[in-house]
């Protein structure tokens, strides 16, 4: 769906991006981190094809960003990190008029709209003025803008900047559901901890280079394994040994902190899995299913980059 | 609406925040209250035709024009400002209807207030001594409502051109209010010809015409190319690339409006009209060159682009990336060139009768000489800007290029005016001819040397970040 390659991009005196290069699968959500001033927004705005790079490739859904950035602009719903409004129009306005100004002739404008305002969770605020809306609010409105002309790659730079938990948890749940709506999304974002609930893969950019691209959880595959800790009163390798013959369990990893494990839930559920292990008499003293934690990955990828440099 | 919005999405945005019950009221009201206190305050009716009908210029004018340029700069300048630029550059609303939103729609509530001004004009101008003449003016008027707002847009997409996408555009707006005000008195000193010389008649290409009618006729051709122009500078936002063709088309055809003036004209026999015509675009296309230089990105990133594309033979997208002041450069120069041979052959009568008089009473090889220092000059000042914006230390190059520019032509001449050397920082016609040029051959020589050098330094400082990576 995405594909960079060798892409480079100069500032007067710096260059922001090095011969970037990766490819993005359809139907994931992808977050691209690294710290300010990576080169995290000019990615985006050259995806975008708002923003014309040096040299390199972009191609957009099958369009190529440097000879067909019309037909890329339609390939891509962007919100930029600083976004404007418009903020004497009204919510419905705003939409009506991004519709028709993002949507090609013929498609249903009304449907569209309602779609927009449903997913972003704006329709009881669709007559108010933009104005007199709350930050977490006029987030949603520009994603709603974004999504209008339901493109099938999403960029966003730092949407989850400036809201609130309970919009920052609306926000995860809206890119699931337009992951599942089959859309290629990427989020720039600082907040990880947000990330690593929807993200199925992580580009790490450092100075303008790509450190690492990493698949988070397959597409294909996604949801079929999940990480589990437990921990016992007691170890023995009789109950590790069970454990690991187990065939739905894989990468079993023992610690003086306890059990990780990777279970298949296609073949096994979770509360199976510990019912099983009740019946066998291990001692189970904590049971649940492990977050992976983007944060310390993208710590290990960041210092090995630079250890690398050093 | 909802038709308006499919025709126009930007239109019908701009119908939404311009009008509104009270403000389609409050316009005709105070119109039509002055117009009362007008009649009331009048000793007779010719008296009070006569005050309507420049009470509807004065409206018309301040409505309108001061007005409407105000909205019609802003509708670039707030978006960029306000970071709703990248929703428009993103949409599919093409060009035309995106200036036709902009021009119309920014202005639509200028254009309900003015027509009612211009309503008046053009009823009381029946009362007028010349009535004929004054409805041309309203046709003048109209023009100008179209082509100065098209002007303050087309002035910011140039603009926008050279921004960094973070920052606010600010003393910008100083500098389009300036421009403003320019072409407002200019408009006023082009009515005043108008109405003190309606008597006097001249030809273009042989057809006989008032002076109302040459600006008429000068006001809509400018006009259509500043359409034009704001037709390209729109594509050029919405990623579009064009080649320059259009730019070079406006080149010719303004050569060919102002050579029917001189064509024949018995004031200037034979040669003498091309002379005068190739000398008069010459000047033009300089301003021009300067004008857009001061106004396009001068980043060293797009020069780099431009050396890649040439060094890979990629003509096309060398021409569709290439600055107008850049492409406008060697026009300029060989029109100039063209100019100086043609004053050189200039016929014997008429030389001191003529705007160039100065070089053509020198004579000789000198109309050669006075364009190579002209061009020596020109390329300094380029250079000179470019130095500057390679340094990439100050973000206000341009303002002190305007600097540098009042030091080389206005305060180093007259300091040293009295030592002879006035030459030495601006072309001068009446020096001795190694005086003409050595000056700038020298000036542009430690320029160019230093602007290779910065070059190099740049590209080496990337190539050290890149590895081997060529620039």
């Amino acid at each position: 769906m995405i594909f960079i390659k060798d892409l480079i991009y100069d500032y007067s005196d710096k260059r922001a991006l090095h011969k970037v290069s990766f490819e993005i699968d359809e139907g994931s959500i992808t977050a691209l981190v690294g710290p300010n001033g990576s080169g995290k927004t000019t990615l985006l705005r050259s995806m975008a094809a708002l923003a014309k790079p040096l040299s390199g490739e972009i191609r957009i859904n099958g369009f190529d960003a440097f000879t067909q950035p019309r037909e890329v602009h339609l390939q891509v719903g962007y919100l930029q990190d600083l976004f404007g409004l418009y903020d004497q129009l009204t919510v419905i306005q705003s939409l009506r008029f991004t519709a028709h100004s993002r949507m090609k002739p013929g498609m249903n404008v009304n449907a569209a709209v309602e779609l927009a305002a449903t997913r972003a969770g704006i329709n009881g605020f669709l007559d108010k003025k933009v104005s007199s809306l709350s930050r977490g609010m006029r987030q949603r409105v520009g994603i709603a803008q974004a999504i209008i002309h339901q493109p099938p790659v999403l960029l966003l730079d730092e949407p989850a900047s400036g809201l609130d938990p309970e919009a920052r948890y609306s926000l995860s749940h809206l890119l699931l559901a337009l992951r599942d709506a089959g859309m290629t999304i990427i989020v720039s974002s600082h907040i990880l901890a947000e990330l690593e609930d929807y993200s199925t893969g992580m580009l790490v950019i450092q100075e303008g280079r790509m450190i690492e691209h990493r698949l988070l959880k397959a597409v294909t595959e996604k949801d079929n394994y999940l990480h589990i800790f437990l921990r016992l009163t007691q170890y023995s390798n009789a109950f590790i040994e069970f454990i690991k013959t187990m065939e739905s369990v894989k990468e079993v990893i023992v610690t003086d902190k306890g059990i990780s494990l990777k279970l298949n839930e296609k073949l096994l559920s979770s509360q199976q899995l510990l019912k099983i292990l009740v019946l066998n008499d291990l001692p189970i003293v904590e049971f649940g299913q492990v977050k992976m934690n983007l944060q310390d990955e993208y710590i290990k990828t960041v210092s090995n980059y630079r250890q690398s440099k050093a | 609406m909802e038709k308006i919005l499919k025709w126009n999405a930007e239109f019908a945005r701009n119908l939404w925040l311009e009008f509104s019950l009270q403000r389609l009221v409050a316009m005709p009201a105070i119109i039509l209250l002055i117009v009362v206190l007008i009649f009331t305050n009048s000793n007779d009716t010719e008296q009070a035709w006569r005050s309507l009908h420049y009470f509807s210029v004065a409206g018309f004018v301040f409505i309108g024009l001061f007005w409407g340029l105000k909205n019609a700069a802003d509708a670039i300048m707030e978006e960029y400002n306000e970071k709703t630029w990248d929703w428009q550059k993103m949409s599919i609303i093409g060009p035309w209807k995106l200036i036709i939103g902009k021009l119309f729609g920014s202005t639509i509530y200028n254009w309900y207030g003015a027509s009612f001004c211009w309503l008046i004009f053009m009823v009381t101008a029946i009362e007028m001594p010349q009535p004929e003449n004054e409805f041309k003016i309203g046709i003048l008027l109209i023009i100008s409502m179209i082509s100065l707002p098209g002007l303050m847009i087309l002035l910011a997409l140039q603009l926008l051109r050279k921004t960094d996408g973070r920052s606010k555009i600010k003393s910008n707006s100083i500098f389009i209010l300036g421009i403003l005000l320019l072409t407002f008195l200019s408009n006023i000193f082009g009515l005043g010809m108008i109405l003190n010389e309606d008597h006097v008649l001249h030809t273009w290409y042989g057809i006989k015409l008032g002076v109302i009618d040459i600006v008429l006729f000068s006001s809509l051709f400018y006009c259509a190319w500043i359409i034009g122009g704001l037709y390209r500078s729109m594509r050029a936002e919405l990623q579009y690339s064009d080649t320059p063709s259009w730019w070079m088309l406006f080149i010719g055809s303004n050569f060919l409006l102002q050579f029917g003036y001189f064509f024949w004209n018995q004031n200037y026999p034979g040669i003498a009209a091309l002379a005068v015509v190739t000398g008069l675009l010459f000047c033009e296309l300089i301003f021009l060159v300067y004008f857009l230089f001061f106004t396009d990105a001068k980043s060293i990133v797009n020069f780099r682009l431009l050396k890649n594309l040439l060094t890979h033979k990629e003509y096309r997208h060398f021409f569709k990336n290439v600055p107008l002041w850049l492409i406008s450069l060697p026009v300029a120069l060989l029109i100039g060139l063209l100019s100086a041979v043609f004053f050189m052959f200039y016929p014997e009568n008429g030389k001191s009768d003529n705007i160039f008089h100065d070089i053509l009473l020198e004579g000789g090889a000198k109309p050669f000489l006075f364009w190579l220092s002209i061009s020596g000059f020109v390329i300094r000042d380029i250079g000179i800007l470019l130095l500057l914006n390679f340094s990439g230390r100050s973000k206000r190059t341009d303002t002190a290029m305007l600097v540098y520019l009042l030091l080389l032509y206005v305060i180093m001449p007259l300091l040293t005016k009295n030592i002879g050397l006035g030459a030495a920082f601006y072309p001068d016609i009446h020096v001795s001819a190694p005086g003409m040029v050595i000056f700038p051959i020298l000036e542009v020589s430690i320029v160019m040397f230093l602007l290779v050098k910065r070059w190099n330094e740049i590209s080496d400082m990337v190539l050290l970040k890149e590895g081997n990576l060529s620039v």
